[in-house]
């Protein structure tokens, strides 16, 4: 990760934020204390991935290469295709198009099936995730269809903290096509 | 590759794949060396080198071979390469070899999957007590199912999914026949896991494991081993003239890793490192697509059957469904593809597979394929991946030497 970028800054902001990776608007949220259920209890969010961004206008972003443009979702020590050393966060188009899927209806213990595995072209960079809000079945899916990001509770912890993950859902035919970035 | 810095292949063994509840590891790895030197009529006193895999195992499988085979002080490899294991082990012999560190050595790979689930599926738990993220993605809870699959049925599905979005006509019923194909292959074929035959209709009723591989469609998990036997051009030539007769020549032998693309480490790009591989192997053989006589491919899946056509050029680019529908990789076709039955139905225990299919083409070669033999097959190819990936292509020809013998 490029040394000195200010994009995740506000997980520094307080030992609350460095313990549950809030970004700078749950932290804030946090702060007003609006969101307090029980006596201590605390409704937080946290993503499910640091790639994730949580708020008003959830979003993905990726460490890309200032030297070549190549994007990654997980940390890096250098570019795997140009060895350069520097990255800058970028937002990540939330439209796309399916390229490939696949249905899984047998997995590993403790994860959920049938769901929808794919990946999406979100404006040429290749994201990996669930389709959701459609029927798992070969006959509701396809090759090319259009989806979106949408943001997916995976459920309070003891600390009252939500961990907030993402899939992609179809585009309502009826929706402008667009980044909203 | 010169005359002077040939390599052959002088004995190979598989075992029958299947399961063996009362034998280890080392037991069927010892089974299959043993076997390896006896059909090349060498002994562990001719070997100067020991590569071996196991891949699931607890490592140190090629001295632990040793002390059951012959402890002989050579230098011993552990070799690890996902599902190229069994080529990268013989590719370890051939390159001390060509080194000129010794003039024969000896590649294993052994596997125990009987009875094992799904590989590649992690299914980690939720935290306990509170959110944590962890790892290079900072997640605070398994993102296989959540994001995507981790699986392996999952995974080539995709791949062969990608491969339809693309160039398109990948239909499920494509892909069912294609596993058609291998499975109705493995009745020929005496070590195979599984050698009955199974209709369309079967195998696109299996159980669904990942849209659209049902289970029929899926690699079988199962034991087996398989061990060469490699010797240098010279050393051949020293050897009987029956010894020379069966030799199989190693026209190519080559290893890649993925070069970077785009979305390579969203979904494994198992194309671009296959193709890198056919290319050099087709030219270090100074052979093209259309010599071939038989190929064994990597089948893990009937998805990946597919897109390998199109990789290792037997097919013009985006041709793989008309080139399947053809008829061609049938064992009566022009281009046979996994006559072994693959790894559909032959099997797959994963480090013994990348030996097991130069096995196959080697019996060919031979002429000692049995009911399955393609008649005159003089050219082979030999394909594995393992994803990360690593990629093992070997090219094989018949022995042109030891004629009087014949």
């Amino acid at each position: 990760m490029g040394r000195g970028k200010p994009a995740r800054a506000a997980h520094h902001h307080s030992r609350i934020a460095a313990a549950y990776n809030l970004d700078r608007w749950t932290l804030n949220d946090w702060l007003r204390g609006g969101a307090t259920r029980h006596n201590m209890e605390v409704t937080a969010t946290i993503p499910h991935v640091d790639y994730l961004v949580l708020g008003d206008d959830p979003h993905l972003t990726a460490n890309e290469c200032t030297s070549c443009g190549a994007r990654f979702f997980d940390r890096r020590n250098a570019c795997a295709n140009c060895f350069a050393n520097d990255f800058v966060r970028v937002r990540i188009a939330s439209e796309g198009e399916v390229r490939a899927f696949t249905i899984v209806t047998f997995a590993a213990t403790g994860v959920p099936v049938p769901f929808v595995a794919a990946v999406v072209d979100c404006g040429g960079t290749s994201v990996r995730g669930n389709l959701v809000n459609v029927e798992a079945s070969p006959e509701h899916v396809h090759l090319g269809m259009k989806v979106r990001l949408v943001t997916t509770s995976l459920g309070t912890d003891l600390h009252g903290v939500e961990a907030i993950g993402f899939g992609f859902e179809p585009t309502p035919q009826s929706t402008p096509f667009g980044d909203p970035s | 590759m010169s005359s002077s810095d040939d390599i052959w292949i002088l004995g190979i063994n598989m075992t029958k794949f299947g399961k063996y509840p009362d034998r280890d590891v080392v037991d069927l790895g010892a089974q299959a060396a043993m076997a390896a030197l006896s059909d090349g009529g060498v002994t562990m006193k001719d070997i100067g080198i020991l590569a071996a895999g196991n891949l699931m195992g607890r490592g140190a499988i090629a001295q632990n071979l040793q002390k059951q085979i012959g402890q002989t002080g050579i230098p011993a490899y552990n070799v690890a390469n996902a599902c190229a294991t069994g080529a990268t082990a013989l590719r370890v012999a051939i390159m001390a070899i060509k080194a000129g560190e010794c003039d024969m050595g000896m590649a294993v790979g052994v596997e125990k999957l009987a009875g094992v689930g799904l590989l590649g599926a992690s299914g980690q738990s939720k935290t306990d007590g509170g959110w944590k993220p962890e790892g290079r993605f900072g997640a605070v809870a398994s993102m296989d199912g959540r994001i995507g699959t981790d699986n392996m049925p999952g995974t080539f599905a995709q791949v062969g999914m990608e491969y339809g979005h693309r160039y398109g006509g990948a239909t499920f019923e494509v892909f069912a026949r294609i596993s058609e194909k291998n499975h109705q292959h493995s009745t020929l074929n005496p070590l195979a896991a599984y050698t009955k035959a199974m209709s369309l209709e079967q195998i696109m009723n299996e159980p669904m494991i990942a849209y659209p591989n049902t289970r029929a469609m899926c690699s079988a998990n199962c034991d087996g081993a398989a061990a060469a036997i490699v010797v240098s051009g010279a050393k051949l030539r020293t050897l009987s003239l029956e010894q020379q007769r069966r030799a199989v020549k190693v026209s190519a032998s080559v290893l890649t890793s993925d070069p970077y693309q785009e979305a390579c480490q969203v979904l494994p790009d198992v194309n671009t490192l296959t193709k890198r591989a056919a290319a050099q192997a087709y030219a270090q053989a100074g052979v093209s697509p259309d010599d071939l006589d038989l190929v064994e491919l990597h089948d893990c899946f009937a998805t990946a059957e597919l897109v390998h056509y199109d990789n290792l050029m037997l097919c013009p680019e985006g041709g793989a469904v008309d080139f399947f529908m053809s008829g061609a990789p049938w064992r009566d076709g022009s281009k046979p593809v996994n006559v072994s039955g693959g790894l559909q139905s032959k099997g797959h225990p994963i480090a013994a597979t990348g030996i097991a299919n130069i096995w196959e083409v080697c019996h060919h070669l031979r002429g000692e394929a049995g009911e399955r033999q393609i008649q005159g097959a003089k050219v082979g190819l030999a394909h594995v991946i393992g994803l990360a990936s690593a990629c093992g292509i070997h090219i094989l020809e018949k022995s042109n030497l030891g004629a009087a013998a014949a």
